[in-house]
């Protein structure tokens, strides 16, 4: 079986833009630009990365809106083979379990999938639950914060960056894992694939029957989760203001530095 | 398409623009992303290496390109609209496949040599001979304000060779090749703006150019570079709108953060006039511009669509950079913010590619045209 090599990628927005649903506040996605989770772009290297050494082929799943396909289109751009995109009017208003419950129905569907990766956090909500809840479902082993993988026969190599030092398990596959990126992942996407990935490549669409899911468990019918209230929040920022003659002021501005540990 | 040129012209060519105009360099660090997005064949068909993208989108990237860095912008719209066009335009099959793989993959960038000390306006007046020797031609020439000059390695140089009886005739465009003997360049010229490109002369001394680098036939160059400019003038007008919302970008920002009277600058009404105008005129000519290369693109005549983007747009350009430093007051004329360069970047747009007046002799004769009709 050629084997499908798995990324899960979420197009999220540019800016935060809130609107109200049934009294709670909700991210507004429509009313924002969207662009491609930048952690995701990183699983999607890596996973280009083992097809370059393993074959097989790279598959991009995402659920969300019909307008989530640009998200989709710009993978298949950066080299993904196939793309999936999970819509349904049923799915709108999913946290994190029904999207990992959605996520995992099609990804069951795909043929020969070996692995999984997702992007260890995204740049809207930032739970980093979707990808261990998406293991659960799939009841996959699991690593978080992966930043280096290699492909064994039947296992997978990988090093997780924690504080401070690195960590490498040895797991077997199949295997869900989530890669944390640098921010400069993928690079720049060449013209002619991107026109292509518009002009003529296709994104397959599942929706709740394609799935053959339960509506209650989907969307914001299966979501446990009601958030409260989101309100803007800045950083506080305090200034100190010192009145020294200059080689006393570098002396203070040094220690306070070092005393912060910004300087070793 | 406009995202992604967008987040790499915020995020690679505007951090060191500035930089790129105040040393008169060339980023060559951004060279291999740019190569890797294929800003060298946008519009040249996959199977020479290129994007093969329309007009509209070609406008596009070169419109976003300019708004972090015009001298970027203009080495793209240049590479590709004068260098690479004439040759995939006017080149048989064996000149497209020698030359147009390695112009595309951006290894070798190209330039387009038409203006001499005595002929630039008036291009029947050029004094660049070729003379047939052998195989092919001994050529002369001393081509100035050559934009992407010193970086050229392809040049498309308008040269005369003997127009018999007619004085003026004979016109042809030649291929010069970095490396052929007697092929130079000179020092740069020190301009008042794009400053990140290197515009030079570029001199053909007792150039041996084989007769396989003649595109078309002798004196078919003036029709050629004609049509060239046609397409060369709606990449400039694209470059102009991408100068032309940078110093609206500027602009609005500056207006909300100074204060002034106890108030921001964007609460008086006459500031908002200028920013209300400068939105206005862009969008005009935006769509002008998108107009000229959707023409282009359905294979419909847009000579006088072009000329017309590029007048507007370059004269828009000039018009909101100008209000800009006006609402930036003092600190507009300081190097220290970026609108004293869109300043300096747009006053170009009005001469190069045709000064606003030759757009306006070519828009009155096609009214003329029209008119005997």
């Amino acid at each position: 079986m050629n084997p499908a090599w798995i990324v899960c990628v979420k197009q999220v927005p540019r800016e935060p833009v809130f609107k109200r649903n049934a009294g709670f506040l909700q991210m507004d996605r429509e009313r924002t630009e969207g662009v491609l989770n930048p952690d995701d772009r990183a699983a999607l290297e890596k996973a280009l990365q083992i097809r370059r050494e393993q074959g097989g082929r790279v598959v991009t799943v995402s659920m969300g809106p019909p307008a989530a396909e640009a998200a989709l289109r710009e993978t298949l751009a950066a080299g993904a083979d196939e793309a999936v995109l999970l819509s349904d009017p049923a799915f709108a208003g999913a946290d994190t379990l029904a999207t990992a419950y959605t996520l995992a129905a099609g990804i069951r569907r795909i043929p020969g999938w070996r692995l999984v990766l997702c992007g260890s956090r995204s740049l809207d909500s930032d739970t980093g639950q979707v990808g261990p809840q998406l293991a659960e479902f799939l009841d996959l082993p699991m690593a978080t914060r992966v930043v280096k993988i290699e492909l064994r026969k039947d296992e997978v190599l990988v090093e997780r960056l924690l504080d401070g030092f690195r960590e490498r398990l040895a797991m077997d596959m199949p295997a869900l894992l989530t890669v944390r990126g640098d921010g400069r992942d993928l690079g720049a996407l060449s013209l002619r694939a991107l026109e292509d990935s518009f002009e003529s490549r296709t994104v397959t669409r599942w929706g709740l029957k394609d799935l053959e899911l339960d509506g209650a468990c989907v969307g914001w019918e299966g979501s446990p989760t009601r958030a409260k209230e989101y309100a803007l929040w800045q950083r506080p920022r305090s200034g100190e203001k010192l009145e020294a003659k200059t080689a006393e002021a570098v002396e203070r501005i040094l220690s306070v530095l070092a005393d912060r540990n910004v300087l070793g | 398409m406009r995202r992604t040129l967008r987040e790499f012209a915020a995020t690679r060519l505007a951090p060191i623009a500035q930089e790129l105009d105040q040393q008169a360099r060339f980023p060559w660090e951004c060279m291999d992303e740019m190569k890797a997005m294929n800003l060298f064949g946008l519009q040249v068909p996959p199977e020479y290496g290129g994007a093969g993208l329309d007009s509209v989108s070609a406008c596009i990237v070169v419109e976003e390109l300019s708004r972090a860095s015009a001298a970027v912008g203009l080495a793209v719209s240049v590479h590709n609209g004068v260098a690479v066009f004439p040759i995939q335009a006017f080149g048989d099959q064996e000149q497209k496949e020698r030359l147009l793989p390695a112009m595309a993959s951006g290894d070798r960038i190209g330039a387009f040599c038409l203006t001499e000390a005595n002929a630039g306006s008036d291009i029947s007046a050029i004094e660049a001979t070729a003379v047939p020797s052998g195989d092919g031609f001994v050529v002369n020439a001393n081509k100035i304000f050559v934009t992407n000059g010193a970086i050229s390695d392809v040049a498309v140089v308008l040269v005369r060779i003997d127009g018999g009886e007619d004085p003026r005739g004979g016109l042809s465009l030649v291929v010069a090749e970095r490396g052929m003997r007697g092929f130079s360049v000179g020092p740069l010229e020190d301009l008042c703006g794009v400053r990140g490109n290197p515009v030079c002369s570029l001199l053909l001394t007792d150039c041996r150019i084989p007769g396989r680098n003649l595109l078309g036939k002798p004196g078919q160059g003036m029709r050629m570079a004609l049509a060239t400019l046609d397409v060369g003038r709606i990449g400039i007008a694209a470059q102009a709108l991408g100068i032309a919302q940078a110093s609206l970008d500027v602009s609005l920002e500056y207006a909300s953060q100074r204060y002034q009277f106890r108030s921001a600058l964007i609460q008086f009404q006459t500031i908002q006039n200028f920013l209300a105008d400068t939105a206005t005129e862009l969008e005009a000519a935006r769509l002008l511009v998108y107009r000229a290369a959707w023409l282009r693109d359905q294979g419909e005549p847009f000579g006088a669509a072009s000329a017309m983007a590029k007048l507007f747009a370059s004269e828009t350009a000039s018009r909101a950079a100008s209000r800009g430093v006006q609402i930036h007051g003092g600190y507009g004329y300081s190097k220290s913010y970026p609108i004293e360069r869109f300043f300096r970047d747009a006053r170009v747009t009005e001469i190069y590619e045709g000064t606003s007046e030759m757009q306006r002799m070519v828009i009155a004769r096609h009214l003329r045209e029209k008119g005997k009709r």
